[in-house]
């Protein structure tokens, strides 16, 4: 095939950019700077425009592989206005810290038994890519 | 440059509304036609893809130097199971032959217009079909197959995998493409062979000035802002980059900034963000333009592109892109033009947005390299050029 286009316009070196880019998620992500997002609707509309199975394998795992590590913590509590706005986002919060207490124990087993499925399905995905090579 | 008689089959053309295939068919066109050609439009009576109702009146008119000849629309022939053959395809699911068949008899077709091709197929050299996707493309370029040029504007969709247009980019003379990862793309799917490829696209100009601080006046604009141009839809990745913005948002307080959304197409904003994403719907040309040149950047969130129009003109009005890096064509322009940043997911988006507002003049530069890109590329001179030797390599 002829490559009729040049490449690489003189300027910025976008490719570099990008390596630096990558390495900044990474060490963010390795801090834990992103443990606070609330991505889950993010995650539903990446996902509804995975096209194949395969697509869809792959970004299923990289999800669940970002996902499993649930925070107990990360519950955003908004007012809807009014007078009662105020009191009630108050009276939510109190509410969910007391559950809190309870629910901690049920939440630690939770993300143990989500690492450990995560795991598994990653190990089974890299067994079955060595047998179909 | 010889003097062709060159036909195109659109199924709209002249709306006011029109898709990026429309506007680059009457680019084109014009600019054949200008150069000398004789140049024929085919289309149908149809102003609106959602319901291919006849609207303007069958017959014949010239705009600006092009015949433009329509066709009323036949009746719909979908067959009563042509909804849920369209639903299995756009997820993916293989569907049989003659449920492919069955599909593409229910698109939009004329009739008139395909009795038109088989008695004036000699007095043409070609007729160029676009898109690859709509039913006057894929029964038109049946026709004469032998004379058919196809600009497919082809994506990396499931309609593409479908055998009914294996055959369509087999029979045909010639396929001219957008640019080289669609190119590439097609000799994945179709085995398309250099013989019968070329890239050749469509040409940008600069406006003769910009006003990016009348956008700004005129919408009330103080922050940054990521400027979101085309229809506005889920297959565009509206709704994703409307989320990316809120999570920006909401974990960059120190970071202000606004998503202005321009074009058609219904969008659902978050209550919590009115304040930070502004609707503003379809504009006029000049308007948009100005909006290019006051953005941060250009957003293209879809992956569903064989050209990016909206990503050239930003390019010229000196705003650089950022495009989602799952697009094989708009993150390979950015990193030929040096022109744009790439996104994979959410994390890459937030840190893209802070590299390029913690970086002062990296935006003018970005944008730079993207406007000598276009300028070398996508000029209607280089453009024409390519035209010139595809129909060379075409032997039309």
């Amino acid at each position: 095939m002829t490559d009729i286009f040049q490449i690489g316009a003189d300027g910025v070196d976008v490719a570099a950019i990008q390596r630096e880019i990558e390495d900044r998620v990474a060490r963010k992500k390795e801090a834990g700077v992103y443990d606070r997002y609330d991505l889950s609707r993010v995650a539903a509309l990446e996902l509804s425009g995975v096209k194949s199975e395969a697509d869809f394998l792959e970004y299923s795992l990289k999800v669940i592989q970002q996902t499993w590590d649930i925070d107990i913590g990360d519950f955003p509590i908004y007012s809807k206005g009014g007078i009662l706005g105020a009191p009630a986002v108050f009276l939510k919060k109190a509410i969910w810290k007391l559950l809190k207490f309870y629910t901690y124990r049920l939440f630690s087993q939770q993300k143990e038994f989500n690492c450990q499925m995560v795991n598994a399905i990653v190990s089974l995905n890299r067994k079955l890519d060595a047998a179909q090579k | 440059m010889n003097t062709r008689k060159i036909a195109f089959v659109v199924p709209r053309y002249g709306v006011q509304s029109a898709g990026g295939a429309e506007m680059l068919a009457q680019g084109v066109a014009e600019r054949l036609a200008a150069s000398g050609n004789e140049v024929s439009v085919l289309t149908t009576c149809a102003c609106d893809h959602f319901t291919w109702a006849n609207h303007y009146r069958p017959g014949r008119e010239t705009i600006r130097d092009v015949t433009v000849h329509r066709f009323p629309v036949d009746p719909r022939d979908a067959a009563d199971d042509f909804a849920s053959i369209q639903e299995r395809i756009s997820r993916g699911t293989a569907v049989a032959p003659e449920e492919e068949e069955r599909w593409i008899r229910g698109s939009v077709h004329s009739a008139p217009l395909y009795d038109f091709i088989r008695e004036n197929r000699d007095r043409f050299g070609c007729f160029i079909f676009l898109p690859y996707l709509f039913g006057t493309t894929w029964a038109g370029s049946a026709v004469a197959p032998e004379k058919s040029l196809l600009i497919p504007c082809l994506h990396d969709e499931p309609y593409a995998r479908l055998g009914i247009f294996r055959g369509m980019f087999a029979r045909v003379r010639g396929i001219l493409f957008n640019s080289r990862p669609e190119r590439e793309l097609a000799a994945r799917l179709f085995g398309t062979e250099d013989a019968s490829a070329a890239v050749a696209g469509m040409g940008f100009e600069a406006r003769p000035r910009y006003r990016p601080e009348r956008f700004r006046r005129k919408f009330g604009l103080k922050t940054h802002f990521l400027l979101y141009a085309g229809r506005r839809e889920q297959g565009k990745n509206t709704p994703l980059l409307i989320e990316y913005v809120r999570t920006f948002r909401k974990g960059n307080p120190a970071h202000p900034l606004s998503l202005v959304l321009l074009g058609t197409g219904e969008v659902r904003i978050p209550p919590e963000c009115a304040g930070d994403i502004l609707d503003i719907g379809y504009i006029d040309e000049d308007l948009k333009h100005d909006g290019y040149a006051a953005s941060l950047a250009l957003c293209q969130p879809s992956v569903n592109e064989s050209l990016s129009i909206v990503l050239m003109e930003a390019w010229l009005a000196g705003a650089p892109g950022l495009v989602n890096g799952r697009c094989a064509v708009t993150s390979d322009h950015c990193t030929r033009a040096n022109g744009g940043l790439a996104f994979r997911d959410y994390y890459e988006f937030e840190e893209s947005l802070l590299y390029l507002l913690g970086h002062a003049g990296l935006r003018e530069r970005l944008a730079a390299g993207g406007r000598r890109y276009v300028e070398r590329e996508y000029s209607w001179n280089a453009v024409m050029k390519r035209y010139d030797a595809a129909f060379a390599l075409f032997d039309i």
